[in-house]
């Protein structure tokens, strides 16, 4: 069951510029876009920075009118009947700010509770077992600017989380925050999946989408231009492994002699050490070839691997994708 | 009941993070004692008869108007930089609702400090001050409350709405302070710019809080200025009615609920 549908969705945005002759400017962030998310996935939107996932999440959580298209939330247009979403939703956007720092960390989500129209006796069981989850009740009484930025992330998800919706919008959760931070964070995600909440994630982080999404739709240029999930996008890259190697006392001959037969290969040198790293459908004779090359030199180690969501995400981008 | 409960918690919140502002305690502790002893001083000796009431209105009404120019005209700027004007716009309750309580609790403080104001002039300076007709002047301060809330309503709308007119907002206090005959009657200015006090609501809740204050009113001037205070305060209240729906829609469509 499709919860949110998104058919030729498009959008401009439209800013003046100069001083006696104001000119219009008009800049499309997305171009007719298509996508559905299911009851209960974690769908990943990935895309450069000025790609259209932050107005298309703003467009789904009813901040934004589309110019075209159509967008639906829970069988509701977004146009025209947003309140009626409003209540079934919230969003959380990555950073500090969202919150009343100088407020505490309770007073913050009862008053969002009562925006969300909560019983009394609801919202207090509510606060509490919130900030549990996000390991905040202890201090629940400070002020929320004594908090850590991974303290104030936690707490925007236990905010986004008070009117117990059915969707959940996220938009770089994790931006910012230290790997310990993150990883709470992302198992905060995957218990949500857990409850049955439907989750729409966009990051940057290619190992997280990799970790936490069922599905994931890559847009550039305000357009979707793969959609899948992370096995079916990795597995229809060309049959290609990764060698990496590191080796010591690497002369310029040998070094120009490698780049020659293998142009394709990214070479590093860092003091005495050569770093090098080739894509290749046949390692084992490029594993020869660096035998050859390199046979009075010392390999520190050699590595292969297969292409990760990140080599994807970046082969797909700059169009070499074929599959 | 919901709408009710999210305006009052809108208030309370709003008093609570107000109050923590430096800025704003100035204004609501400080400020009041300047503006008293200024007016104190200058009414002293200027034979005026009820210069108590001027002296004492005044100085709260200066105070109130204070409030409205340094918190409740930005507020809705103020939530947009804390990252808080997305989830206010996209709640269940209705955006009107919720500035509208946080402007309550805004004037709420001024009144409390208008009162504070009072104490200090009444106690420091030894005036002697009383109000006679308790039933009216409680009408003219719940109108005056209203009044306020509505012009702030108004500013705020106006100010989310023109980038131009924020440019103007903090030098709006002084003027106010003259043309609404705050500090002087405003019989003293010069007609033209009595024509923009008598569409400005200050000038009617201070005219209308010193006759409430005298031993002997006059009915039927009390309760025709109370009719255009009135009047103005639907008239403000109806057209920040119409700016927030303006809002709403403007905001959607040009994207301009975050700060960029």
């Amino acid at each position: 069951m499709n919860i949110v549908e998104v058919k030729n969705l498009k959008r401009v945005y439209k800013s003046k510029k100069g001083i006696m002759r104001r000119k219009t400017i008009v800049t499309e962030a997305l171009k007719g876009i298509n996508f559905d998310i299911r009851k209960g996935e974690i769908f990943g939107l990935l895309g450069p920075n000025g790609a259209g996932k932050t107005t298309t999440i703003k467009i789904l959580t009813t901040l934004l009118l589309p110019s075209d298209g159509e967008a639906k939330v829970l069988g509701y247009n977004v146009d025209g009947e947003e309140q009626k979403i409003r209540k079934q939703i919230n969003f959380i956007f990555g950073g500090e700010r969202s919150l009343y720092w100088r407020l505490s960390a309770k007073d913050n989500l009862s008053y969002f509770g009562d925006l969300h129209k909560l019983k009394r006796n609801i919202k207090e069981k509510r606060i509490d077992e919130l900030l549990k989850l996000v390991g905040l009740y202890d201090r629940k009484e400070e002020k929320v600017e004594t908090f850590s930025k991974g303290m104030k992330q936690r707490l925007q998800i236990a905010r986004g989380l008070m009117n117990d919706p059915d969707i959940l919008f996220l938009d770089e959760p994790t931006i910012g925050l230290d790997p310990v931070a993150a990883q709470n964070l992302r198992n905060i995600i995957l218990k949500l999946k857990e409850d049955g909440k439907t989750i729409l994630l966009t990051t940057h982080y290619m190992q997280e989408a990799d970790d936490l999404c069922d599905r994931i739709a890559f847009i550039n240029n305000g357009k979707i231009i793969k959609i899948g999930s992370p096995e079916e996008i990795k597995s229809n890259l060309d049959d290609i492994k990764i060698l990496t190697t590191n080796l010591i006392e690497v002369d310029e001959n040998q070094k120009n002699q490698l780049a020659n037969i293998y142009q394709q290969a990214k070479l590093m040198k860092k003091d005495r050490v050569l770093h090098v790293s080739i894509e290749t459908k046949h390692y084992f004779s490029v594993l020869k070839s660096l035998q050859e090359i390199f046979k009075e030199n010392q390999f520190i180690n050699i590595n292969t691997r297969q292409k990760t969501l990140e080599d994807a995400y970046i082969q797909i981008l700059q169009g070499d994708f074929n599959g | 009941m919901g709408n009710v409960r999210a305006f009052f918690t809108s208030s309370i919140l709003h008093m609570k993070q107000t109050f923590s502002r430096n800025m704003f305690r100035f204004v609501m502790l400080v400020q009041p004692l300047i503006f008293g002893t200024i007016l104190y001083l200058m009414f002293k000796n200027s034979g005026v008869t009820d210069f108590v009431s001027h002296m004492i209105y005044g100085t709260g009404l200066i105070t109130i108007w204070g409030t409205i120019v340094y918190s409740s005209a930005s507020d809705i700027d103020r939530e947009r930089w804390m990252g808080t004007l997305p989830i206010l716009n996209c709640s269940p309750v209705k955006f009107i609702v919720i500035m509208s309580g946080k402007i309550f609790g805004n004037v709420l403080l001024g009144v409390v400090s208008m009162i504070y104001s009072t104490a200090f002039i009444v106690l420091v300076y030894g005036v002697k001050f009383y109000i006679p007709h308790i039933f009216h002047f409680s009408i003219t301060l719940l109108v005056t409350i209203l009044s306020f809330m509505a012009i702030s309503m108004l500013l705020a709308g106006l100010l989310t709405l023109s980038r131009q007119v924020r440019i103007f907002m903090n030098a709006l206090d002084y003027p106010i302070y003259i043309i609404c005959g705050l500090v002087f009657p405003i019989d003293m200015l010069p007609s033209f710019l009595r024509v923009i006090s008598y569409v400005l609501t200050p000038t009617w809740a201070k005219d209308l809080l010193r006759i409430s204050s005298r031993e002997m009113i006059n009915m039927h001037e009390f309760y025709y200025k109370l009719g255009i205070l009135t009047l103005l305060t639907i008239l403000y209240f109806i057209t920040a009615i119409y700016f927030f729906k303006l809002i709403d829609k403007k905001a959607r469509v040009n994207a301009t609920l975050e700060v960029v």
